[in-house]
Protein backbone atom coordinates (compact mmCIF):
# COMPACT_ATOMS: atom_id res chain seq x y z
CA UNK A 1 0.00 0.00 0.00
CA UNK A 2 2.80 2.38 0.92
CA UNK A 3 4.58 1.55 -2.30
CA UNK A 4 1.46 2.33 -4.31
CA UNK A 5 1.05 5.61 -2.44
CA UNK A 6 4.66 6.51 -3.18
CA UNK A 7 4.22 5.61 -6.85
CA UNK A 8 1.13 7.78 -7.12
CA UNK A 9 2.98 10.60 -5.40
CA UNK A 10 5.82 10.30 -7.90
CA UNK A 11 3.68 10.04 -11.02
CA UNK A 12 1.40 12.95 -10.25
CA UNK A 13 4.21 15.11 -8.79
CA UNK A 14 2.22 15.58 -5.59
CA UNK A 15 5.17 16.83 -3.61
CA UNK A 16 6.20 19.32 -6.25
CA UNK A 17 2.62 20.57 -6.35
CA UNK A 18 2.69 21.02 -2.58
CA UNK A 19 5.89 23.03 -2.86
CA UNK A 20 4.39 25.17 -5.63
CA UNK A 21 1.39 25.82 -3.40
CA UNK A 22 3.69 27.06 -0.62
CA UNK A 23 5.50 29.51 -2.91
CA UNK A 24 2.20 30.76 -4.33
CA UNK A 25 0.84 31.35 -0.84
CA UNK A 26 4.02 33.22 0.10
CA UNK A 27 3.68 35.38 -2.98
CA UNK A 28 0.15 36.37 -2.03
CA UNK A 29 1.05 37.27 1.55
CA UNK A 30 2.61 40.71 2.06
CA UNK A 31 6.40 40.82 2.02
CA UNK A 32 8.15 41.26 5.34
CA UNK A 33 10.61 43.81 3.96
CA UNK A 34 10.53 47.27 5.52
CA UNK A 35 11.52 50.09 3.13
CA UNK A 36 14.13 51.23 5.63
CA UNK A 37 15.12 54.84 4.99
CA UNK A 38 11.49 55.67 4.18
CA UNK A 39 9.80 53.51 6.79
CA UNK A 40 11.49 53.27 10.16
CA UNK A 41 10.53 50.89 12.89
CA UNK A 42 9.91 52.31 16.36
CA UNK A 43 12.93 51.27 18.45
CA UNK A 44 12.30 48.67 21.11
CA UNK A 45 12.11 49.83 24.72
CA UNK A 46 15.57 49.65 26.28
CA UNK A 47 17.41 49.55 22.96
CA UNK A 48 20.99 50.76 23.35
CA UNK A 49 21.97 53.59 21.03
CA UNK A 50 23.87 56.84 21.20
CA UNK A 51 24.87 58.02 24.68
CA UNK A 52 23.53 61.16 26.33
CA UNK A 53 24.54 63.15 29.40
CA UNK A 54 21.78 64.40 31.66
CA UNK A 55 21.86 67.76 33.44
CA UNK A 56 21.90 68.05 37.19
CA UNK A 57 19.02 69.43 39.28
CA UNK A 58 20.03 73.04 38.69
CA UNK A 59 19.90 72.43 34.94
CA UNK A 60 23.07 74.48 34.47
CA UNK A 61 25.68 71.78 34.21
CA UNK A 62 26.05 68.09 33.59
CA UNK A 63 25.04 65.62 36.28
CA UNK A 64 28.32 63.69 36.16
CA UNK A 65 30.18 63.70 39.47
CA UNK A 66 33.45 62.50 38.00
CA UNK A 67 33.63 59.21 39.89
CA UNK A 68 35.21 57.49 36.91
CA UNK A 69 33.28 54.23 37.33
CA UNK A 70 32.17 54.27 33.70
CA UNK A 71 35.76 54.70 32.60
CA UNK A 72 36.77 51.79 34.78
CA UNK A 73 34.01 49.45 33.66
CA UNK A 74 34.19 50.23 29.94
CA UNK A 75 35.46 47.02 28.25
CA UNK A 76 36.69 48.82 25.14
CA UNK A 77 38.18 51.85 26.92
CA UNK A 78 35.99 54.26 25.02
CA UNK A 79 35.42 56.69 27.90
CA UNK A 80 37.97 59.10 29.34
CA UNK A 81 37.10 61.20 32.39
CA UNK A 82 39.45 63.95 33.61
CA UNK A 83 38.70 65.54 36.97
CA UNK A 84 40.32 68.13 39.18
CA UNK A 85 39.75 69.78 42.53
CA UNK A 86 37.80 73.03 42.64
CA UNK A 87 38.32 76.08 44.92
CA UNK A 88 35.92 74.70 47.53
CA UNK A 89 37.44 71.23 47.47
CA UNK A 90 34.63 69.92 45.20
CA UNK A 91 35.30 67.58 42.34
CA UNK A 92 35.22 69.20 38.91
CA UNK A 93 34.72 67.23 35.72
CA UNK A 94 37.16 68.87 33.34
CA UNK A 95 36.35 66.65 30.43
CA UNK A 96 34.22 63.64 29.69
CA UNK A 97 35.09 62.09 26.33
CA UNK A 98 33.43 59.21 24.56
CA UNK A 99 34.94 57.67 21.44
CA UNK A 100 32.05 56.06 19.55
CA UNK A 101 34.50 54.35 17.20
CA UNK A 102 35.64 52.26 20.16
CA UNK A 103 32.28 51.91 21.87
CA UNK A 104 30.57 48.51 21.61
CA UNK A 105 27.24 49.74 23.04
CA UNK A 106 27.31 47.21 25.87
CA UNK A 107 25.67 49.66 28.27
CA UNK A 108 28.00 48.88 31.20
CA UNK A 109 28.67 52.59 31.73
CA UNK A 110 24.95 53.17 32.18
CA UNK A 111 24.77 50.36 34.74
CA UNK A 112 27.84 51.63 36.56
CA UNK A 113 26.85 55.29 36.87
CA UNK A 114 25.79 55.91 40.50
CA UNK A 115 23.80 59.07 39.65
CA UNK A 116 22.39 58.01 36.25
CA UNK A 117 24.26 60.82 34.57
CA UNK A 118 25.24 58.91 31.45
CA UNK A 119 22.28 57.29 29.69
CA UNK A 120 21.56 55.81 26.31
CA UNK A 121 19.11 56.99 23.66
CA UNK A 122 17.52 54.79 21.00
CA UNK A 123 19.36 56.72 18.27
CA UNK A 124 21.17 54.20 16.06
CA UNK A 125 21.93 56.04 12.81
CA UNK A 126 25.43 57.13 13.72
CA UNK A 127 27.15 57.19 10.35
CA UNK A 128 29.36 60.22 9.90
CA UNK A 129 31.84 61.59 7.36
CA UNK A 130 34.83 62.10 9.62
CA UNK A 131 36.34 60.43 12.67
CA UNK A 132 35.94 63.72 14.54
CA UNK A 133 32.16 63.43 14.29
CA UNK A 134 32.28 60.15 16.18
CA UNK A 135 34.16 61.72 19.07
CA UNK A 136 31.72 62.95 21.71
CA UNK A 137 32.84 65.57 24.24
CA UNK A 138 30.96 66.48 27.39
CA UNK A 139 29.18 69.36 25.64
CA UNK A 140 28.02 67.21 22.76
CA UNK A 141 26.75 64.55 25.14
CA UNK A 142 24.79 67.16 27.08
CA UNK A 143 23.36 68.39 23.77
CA UNK A 144 22.18 64.87 22.95
CA UNK A 145 20.60 64.73 26.41
CA UNK A 146 18.85 68.03 25.77
CA UNK A 147 17.56 66.77 22.47
CA UNK A 148 15.94 63.78 24.15
CA UNK A 149 14.89 65.36 27.44
CA UNK A 150 14.14 68.93 26.43
CA UNK A 151 16.89 70.37 28.65
CA UNK A 152 15.04 69.35 31.79
CA UNK A 153 16.74 67.61 34.65
CA UNK A 154 14.70 64.48 35.00
CA UNK A 155 15.07 62.68 38.29
CA UNK A 156 15.06 58.93 38.28
CA UNK B 1 12.04 50.20 -61.76
CA UNK B 2 10.09 48.35 -59.08
CA UNK B 3 6.52 49.52 -59.09
CA UNK B 4 5.03 51.41 -56.18
CA UNK B 5 2.38 48.84 -55.44
CA UNK B 6 4.89 46.11 -54.84
CA UNK B 7 6.96 48.26 -52.48
CA UNK B 8 3.88 49.21 -50.47
CA UNK B 9 2.92 45.57 -50.36
CA UNK B 10 6.33 44.63 -48.97
CA UNK B 11 6.10 47.40 -46.39
CA UNK B 12 2.65 46.32 -45.28
CA UNK B 13 3.24 42.61 -45.12
CA UNK B 14 6.88 42.44 -44.06
CA UNK B 15 8.46 45.64 -42.75
CA UNK B 16 5.69 46.80 -40.42
CA UNK B 17 4.98 43.39 -38.86
CA UNK B 18 8.70 42.74 -38.43
CA UNK B 19 9.31 46.14 -36.82
CA UNK B 20 6.33 45.69 -34.52
CA UNK B 21 7.56 42.21 -33.61
CA UNK B 22 11.09 43.44 -32.80
CA UNK B 23 9.69 46.23 -30.63
CA UNK B 24 7.43 43.76 -28.85
CA UNK B 25 10.29 41.31 -28.24
CA UNK B 26 12.71 43.94 -26.96
CA UNK B 27 10.17 45.52 -24.61
CA UNK B 28 9.28 42.09 -23.31
CA UNK B 29 12.86 40.91 -22.90
CA UNK B 30 13.52 43.98 -20.75
CA UNK B 31 10.41 43.80 -18.65
CA UNK B 32 10.38 40.03 -18.18
CA UNK B 33 13.60 40.53 -16.24
CA UNK B 34 11.78 42.88 -13.88
CA UNK B 35 8.84 40.48 -13.72
CA UNK B 36 11.14 37.62 -12.81
CA UNK B 37 12.82 39.63 -10.07
CA UNK B 38 9.47 40.71 -8.69
CA UNK B 39 7.90 37.26 -8.80
CA UNK B 40 10.95 35.62 -7.22
CA UNK B 41 11.14 38.30 -4.55
CA UNK B 42 7.52 38.02 -3.54
CA UNK B 43 7.71 34.24 -3.47
CA UNK B 44 10.60 34.59 -1.04
CA UNK B 45 8.77 37.15 1.11
CA UNK B 46 10.76 40.09 -0.28
CA UNK B 47 9.74 43.10 -2.34
CA UNK B 48 12.31 43.14 -5.14
CA UNK B 49 13.33 46.38 -6.90
CA UNK B 50 11.47 49.28 -5.29
CA UNK B 51 13.62 52.38 -5.68
CA UNK B 52 13.76 53.01 -9.45
CA UNK B 53 10.38 54.53 -10.17
CA UNK B 54 7.10 53.22 -8.83
CA UNK B 55 7.79 49.68 -7.56
CA UNK B 56 10.99 49.58 -9.63
CA UNK B 57 9.18 50.10 -12.93
CA UNK B 58 12.23 51.83 -14.43
CA UNK B 59 14.68 49.14 -13.32
CA UNK B 60 14.98 47.51 -16.80
CA UNK B 61 16.03 50.87 -18.27
CA UNK B 62 18.67 51.30 -15.56
CA UNK B 63 19.88 47.75 -16.25
CA UNK B 64 20.03 48.35 -19.99
CA UNK B 65 22.01 51.57 -19.55
CA UNK B 66 24.41 49.77 -17.22
CA UNK B 67 24.89 46.86 -19.64
CA UNK B 68 25.74 49.27 -22.44
CA UNK B 69 28.03 51.51 -20.37
CA UNK B 70 30.10 48.73 -18.80
CA UNK B 71 33.46 47.84 -20.29
CA UNK B 72 33.32 45.09 -22.87
CA UNK B 73 36.15 42.77 -21.85
CA UNK B 74 37.50 40.04 -24.12
CA UNK B 75 39.91 37.80 -22.20
CA UNK B 76 43.45 37.82 -23.60
CA UNK B 77 43.51 34.08 -24.22
CA UNK B 78 40.00 33.87 -25.61
CA UNK B 79 39.27 33.02 -29.22
CA UNK B 80 38.19 36.53 -30.15
CA UNK B 81 36.05 35.77 -33.20
CA UNK B 82 34.12 32.90 -31.70
CA UNK B 83 33.82 34.80 -28.43
CA UNK B 84 32.23 37.75 -30.22
CA UNK B 85 29.98 35.74 -32.49
CA UNK B 86 28.48 33.48 -29.77
CA UNK B 87 26.12 36.00 -28.11
CA UNK B 88 25.07 37.44 -31.47
CA UNK B 89 24.28 33.95 -32.74
CA UNK B 90 22.20 33.15 -29.71
CA UNK B 91 20.27 36.39 -29.83
CA UNK B 92 19.72 36.12 -33.59
CA UNK B 93 18.34 32.60 -33.25
CA UNK B 94 16.05 33.70 -30.45
CA UNK B 95 14.75 36.58 -32.56
CA UNK B 96 14.49 34.39 -35.63
CA UNK B 97 11.97 32.08 -34.04
CA UNK B 98 9.45 34.93 -33.90
CA UNK B 99 9.31 35.05 -37.67
CA UNK B 100 7.12 31.96 -37.70
CA UNK B 101 5.07 32.63 -34.59
CA UNK B 102 1.54 33.85 -35.34
CA UNK B 103 -0.18 36.13 -32.82
CA UNK B 104 -3.70 35.87 -34.17
CA UNK B 105 -5.84 35.63 -37.30
CA UNK B 106 -5.52 38.46 -39.85
CA UNK B 107 -7.33 41.51 -38.59
CA UNK B 108 -8.14 45.04 -39.76
CA UNK B 109 -7.95 46.34 -36.17
CA UNK B 110 -11.69 47.12 -35.89
CA UNK B 111 -11.80 48.98 -39.17
CA UNK B 112 -8.63 51.00 -38.56
CA UNK B 113 -6.95 49.57 -41.66
CA UNK B 114 -8.48 49.40 -45.15
CA UNK B 115 -7.59 45.71 -45.50
CA UNK B 116 -6.81 42.81 -43.22
CA UNK B 117 -3.24 42.76 -41.92
CA UNK B 118 -1.53 39.58 -40.75
CA UNK B 119 -0.40 39.26 -37.14
CA UNK B 120 2.67 37.31 -38.13
CA UNK B 121 5.81 38.10 -40.08
CA UNK B 122 5.70 34.98 -42.25
CA UNK B 123 3.09 32.27 -42.32
CA UNK B 124 5.59 29.44 -42.77
CA UNK B 125 4.12 26.09 -43.66
CA UNK B 126 7.01 24.41 -41.83
CA UNK B 127 6.80 26.74 -38.82
CA UNK B 128 7.30 24.09 -36.16
CA UNK B 129 10.28 22.55 -37.91
CA UNK B 130 11.83 25.98 -38.46
CA UNK B 131 11.58 26.91 -34.76
CA UNK B 132 12.97 23.55 -33.66
CA UNK B 133 15.88 24.04 -36.04
CA UNK B 134 16.62 27.53 -34.77
CA UNK B 135 16.59 26.41 -31.16
CA UNK B 136 19.14 23.74 -32.07
CA UNK B 137 21.39 26.31 -33.70
CA UNK B 138 21.01 28.43 -30.55
CA UNK B 139 22.74 25.61 -28.70
CA UNK B 140 25.84 26.35 -30.76
CA UNK B 141 25.92 29.82 -29.24
CA UNK B 142 26.21 28.25 -25.80
CA UNK B 143 28.91 25.81 -26.84
CA UNK B 144 30.85 28.48 -28.72
CA UNK B 145 30.72 30.83 -25.76
CA UNK B 146 31.87 28.07 -23.43
CA UNK B 147 34.72 27.00 -25.67
CA UNK B 148 35.95 30.42 -26.76
CA UNK B 149 36.16 31.83 -23.24
CA UNK B 150 39.16 29.60 -22.46
CA UNK B 151 37.88 29.14 -18.93
CA UNK B 152 37.20 25.79 -17.33
CA UNK B 153 33.89 26.88 -15.84
CA UNK B 154 32.68 28.21 -19.16
CA UNK B 155 33.79 25.06 -20.92
CA UNK B 156 31.99 22.82 -18.44
CA UNK B 157 28.89 24.95 -18.74
CA UNK B 158 29.04 24.66 -22.50
CA UNK B 159 29.47 20.88 -22.38
CA UNK B 160 26.63 20.48 -19.95
CA UNK B 161 24.42 22.64 -22.08
CA UNK B 162 25.22 20.64 -25.20
CA UNK B 163 24.50 17.32 -23.51
CA UNK B 164 21.34 18.64 -21.92
CA UNK B 165 19.93 20.21 -25.06
CA UNK B 166 20.59 17.10 -27.11
CA UNK B 167 18.92 14.93 -24.46
CA UNK B 168 15.84 17.06 -24.06
CA UNK B 169 15.33 17.92 -27.69
CA UNK B 170 14.28 14.33 -28.39
CA UNK B 171 11.27 14.10 -26.05
CA UNK B 172 10.44 17.67 -27.01
CA UNK B 173 10.47 16.82 -30.69
CA UNK B 174 8.30 13.74 -30.07
CA UNK B 175 5.80 15.84 -28.12
CA UNK B 176 5.68 18.22 -31.06
CA UNK B 177 5.30 15.34 -33.51
CA UNK B 178 2.25 14.18 -31.54
CA UNK B 179 0.74 17.65 -31.91
CA UNK B 180 1.57 17.68 -35.60
CA UNK B 181 -0.10 14.28 -35.94
CA UNK B 182 -3.24 15.57 -34.25
CA UNK B 183 -3.33 18.79 -36.28
CA UNK B 184 -2.13 17.28 -39.54
CA UNK B 185 0.05 20.32 -40.29
CA UNK B 186 3.38 21.91 -39.47
CA UNK B 187 1.95 25.39 -39.87
CA UNK B 188 1.36 27.04 -36.50
CA UNK B 189 -1.79 28.86 -37.66
CA UNK B 190 -3.24 25.57 -38.87
CA UNK B 191 -2.36 23.95 -35.54
CA UNK B 192 -4.34 26.65 -33.73
CA UNK B 193 -7.29 26.32 -36.10
CA UNK B 194 -7.28 22.55 -35.62
CA UNK B 195 -7.99 23.17 -31.93
CA UNK B 196 -11.17 25.15 -32.50
CA UNK B 197 -13.28 22.17 -31.34
CA UNK B 198 -11.07 21.19 -28.42
CA UNK B 199 -7.62 22.17 -27.27
CA UNK B 200 -4.92 19.55 -27.62
CA UNK B 201 -4.21 19.62 -23.90
CA UNK B 202 -7.58 17.92 -23.28
CA UNK B 203 -7.37 15.62 -26.32
CA UNK B 204 -7.36 12.40 -24.31
CA UNK B 205 -5.44 10.21 -23.97
CA UNK B 206 -2.29 11.57 -25.64
CA UNK B 207 -2.83 15.33 -25.33
CA UNK B 208 -2.08 15.77 -21.61
CA UNK B 209 0.94 13.48 -21.82
CA UNK B 210 2.39 15.38 -24.76
CA UNK B 211 1.74 18.65 -22.90
CA UNK B 212 3.57 17.36 -19.84
CA UNK B 213 6.49 16.13 -21.97
CA UNK B 214 6.77 19.44 -23.77
CA UNK B 215 6.51 21.50 -20.60
CA UNK B 216 9.39 19.65 -18.91
CA UNK B 217 11.57 19.58 -22.02
CA UNK B 218 10.97 23.27 -22.60
CA UNK B 219 12.28 24.14 -19.15
CA UNK B 220 15.40 22.10 -19.86
CA UNK B 221 15.71 23.59 -23.34
CA UNK B 222 15.80 27.13 -21.95
CA UNK B 223 18.34 26.17 -19.25
CA UNK B 224 16.12 27.23 -16.40
CA UNK B 225 15.73 25.92 -12.87
CA UNK B 226 15.47 23.01 -12.06
CA UNK B 227 17.52 22.15 -15.17
CA UNK B 228 19.91 25.11 -15.05
CA UNK B 229 23.09 23.04 -14.86
CA UNK B 230 24.84 24.93 -17.69
CA UNK B 231 24.78 28.09 -15.60
CA UNK B 232 24.65 26.59 -12.12
CA UNK B 233 26.00 29.54 -10.18
CA UNK B 234 26.83 27.52 -7.08
CA UNK B 235 29.05 25.18 -9.11
CA UNK B 236 30.20 26.96 -12.26
CA UNK B 237 30.20 30.67 -11.35
CA UNK B 238 27.88 31.54 -14.24
CA UNK B 239 28.53 28.65 -16.62
CA UNK B 240 29.11 29.44 -20.26
CA UNK B 241 28.93 33.24 -19.90
CA UNK B 242 31.31 33.54 -16.94
CA UNK B 243 33.80 35.59 -18.97
CA UNK B 244 31.26 37.86 -20.61
CA UNK B 245 30.62 41.41 -19.48
CA UNK B 246 28.86 44.53 -20.63
CA UNK B 247 26.56 44.37 -23.62
CA UNK B 248 27.60 40.83 -24.60
CA UNK B 249 26.47 39.59 -21.20
CA UNK B 250 23.26 41.55 -21.72
CA UNK B 251 22.76 39.77 -25.04
CA UNK B 252 22.95 36.36 -23.37
CA UNK B 253 20.54 37.58 -20.76
CA UNK B 254 18.10 38.84 -23.35
CA UNK B 255 18.41 35.65 -25.37
CA UNK B 256 17.43 33.65 -22.29
CA UNK B 257 14.23 35.63 -21.82
CA UNK B 258 13.39 35.63 -25.52
CA UNK B 259 13.83 31.87 -25.61
CA UNK B 260 11.49 31.65 -22.66
CA UNK B 261 8.94 33.62 -24.63
CA UNK B 262 9.38 31.34 -27.63
CA UNK B 263 8.76 28.14 -25.69
CA UNK B 264 5.85 29.72 -23.81
CA UNK B 265 4.28 30.87 -27.07
CA UNK B 266 4.84 27.44 -28.60
CA UNK B 267 3.19 25.65 -25.70
CA UNK B 268 0.26 28.09 -25.83
CA UNK B 269 -0.13 27.64 -29.56
CA UNK B 270 0.29 23.88 -29.64
CA UNK B 271 -1.64 22.83 -26.55
CA UNK B 272 -3.78 25.70 -25.25
CA UNK B 273 -5.43 26.76 -28.46
CA UNK B 274 -3.21 29.76 -29.17
CA UNK B 275 -5.43 32.79 -29.67
CA UNK B 276 -8.70 30.85 -29.24
CA UNK B 277 -10.70 32.19 -26.29
CA UNK B 278 -11.30 30.29 -23.07
CA UNK B 279 -14.80 28.80 -23.08
CA UNK B 280 -16.74 27.17 -20.25
CA UNK B 281 -17.82 23.71 -21.41
CA UNK B 282 -18.89 24.95 -24.86
CA UNK B 283 -20.30 21.77 -26.43
CA UNK B 284 -22.21 20.35 -23.46
CA UNK B 285 -25.59 20.93 -21.83
CA UNK B 286 -24.01 23.32 -19.32
CA UNK B 287 -22.63 25.42 -22.17
CA UNK B 288 -26.20 26.07 -23.42
CA UNK B 289 -27.45 27.61 -20.16
CA UNK B 290 -28.18 31.26 -20.97
CA UNK B 291 -25.84 32.76 -18.37
CA UNK B 292 -22.85 30.59 -19.24
CA UNK B 293 -23.52 31.01 -22.94
CA UNK B 294 -23.44 34.79 -22.54
CA UNK B 295 -20.19 34.59 -20.53
CA UNK B 296 -18.73 32.45 -23.32
CA UNK B 297 -19.88 35.02 -25.85
CA UNK B 298 -18.22 37.85 -23.91
CA UNK B 299 -14.99 35.86 -23.62
CA UNK B 300 -15.00 35.14 -27.34
CA UNK B 301 -15.51 38.84 -28.11
CA UNK B 302 -12.12 39.77 -26.62
CA UNK B 303 -9.37 40.37 -29.21
CA UNK B 304 -7.64 37.15 -30.22
CA UNK B 305 -4.02 38.29 -29.60
CA UNK B 306 -5.00 39.17 -26.04
CA UNK B 307 -5.81 35.54 -25.36
CA UNK B 308 -2.47 34.42 -26.74
CA UNK B 309 -0.64 37.00 -24.64
CA UNK B 310 -2.57 35.93 -21.53
CA UNK B 311 -1.50 32.34 -22.10
CA UNK B 312 2.08 33.46 -22.87
CA UNK B 313 2.40 35.39 -19.63
CA UNK B 314 0.77 32.60 -17.67
CA UNK B 315 3.45 30.18 -18.83
CA UNK B 316 6.24 32.67 -18.23
CA UNK B 317 4.88 33.13 -14.73
CA UNK B 318 4.75 29.36 -14.41
CA UNK B 319 8.44 29.05 -15.28
CA UNK B 320 9.30 31.72 -12.71
CA UNK B 321 7.10 29.96 -10.21
CA UNK B 322 9.02 26.72 -10.79
CA UNK B 323 12.29 28.59 -10.38
CA UNK B 324 11.18 29.93 -7.01
CA UNK B 325 10.10 26.48 -5.85
CA UNK B 326 12.42 23.73 -7.03
CA UNK B 327 16.10 23.03 -6.33
CA UNK B 328 18.48 22.03 -9.11
CA UNK B 329 18.70 18.41 -10.26
CA UNK B 330 21.95 16.53 -10.04
CA UNK B 331 23.61 15.91 -13.39
CA UNK B 332 22.96 12.16 -13.50
CA UNK B 333 19.35 12.72 -12.43
CA UNK B 334 18.98 15.18 -15.27
CA UNK B 335 20.19 12.59 -17.78
CA UNK B 336 18.13 9.82 -16.19
CA UNK B 337 14.92 11.85 -16.41
CA UNK B 338 15.44 12.43 -20.08
CA UNK B 339 16.67 9.03 -21.30
CA UNK B 340 15.00 6.67 -18.85
CA UNK B 341 11.68 8.40 -18.33
CA UNK B 342 10.76 11.07 -20.87
CA UNK B 343 12.09 9.29 -23.96
CA UNK B 344 10.24 5.95 -23.42
CA UNK B 345 7.12 7.85 -22.42
CA UNK B 346 7.24 10.04 -25.49
CA UNK B 347 7.83 7.05 -27.79
CA UNK B 348 4.91 5.16 -26.26
CA UNK B 349 2.63 8.18 -26.52
CA UNK B 350 3.64 8.74 -30.11
CA UNK B 351 2.80 5.11 -30.88
CA UNK B 352 -0.64 5.45 -29.29
CA UNK B 353 -1.24 8.73 -31.09
CA UNK B 354 -0.24 7.27 -34.44
CA UNK B 355 -2.47 4.25 -33.90
CA UNK B 356 -5.42 6.40 -32.91
CA UNK B 357 -4.89 8.73 -35.85
CA UNK B 358 -4.88 5.79 -38.19
CA UNK B 359 -8.05 4.40 -36.59
CA UNK B 360 -9.67 7.82 -36.87
CA UNK B 361 -10.27 8.30 -33.13
CA UNK B 362 -8.20 11.42 -32.78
Amino acid sequence: MNKVKKLIKTIFLIEIAQGMWVTLKTMLTPAVTRQYPKVKRKPFAGSRGLHAMRRDDSGLKERCIGCGLCEAVCPSKAITVVTSEGPEHEKLVNSYELDLLRCVFCGFCIDACPVSAIVMTPEFELACYSRKDAFYTKERLVDVGDRYMGGKAVKK
Amino acid sequence: MPDMHMIMNIIYTLVIPAAAMVAFILANAMYLQLMERKVLAHMQGRLGPMRTGWHGILQPIADAVKFIMKEDIIPAKADKWVFSIAPILMLAMAFGAFVALPFGPPTNFYGLLPHKAPLWVANLNIGVLYILGLSSIGTYGVIMAGWASNNKYSLMGGFRSAAQMISYEIPMAFAIVIVVLMAGSLNLSDIVNAQSKRWFIIALPVGPVAFFLYLISAVAETNRVPFDLPEAESELVAGYFTEYSGIRFGMFYMAEYINMMVVSLLVSIMFLGGWLPVQILPNTAIGHIALIASINGALAALPAPLWLLAKLYFFIFFYMWIRATLPRYRYDQLMAISWKFLLPLSLGTLLVAAFMKQAGWL
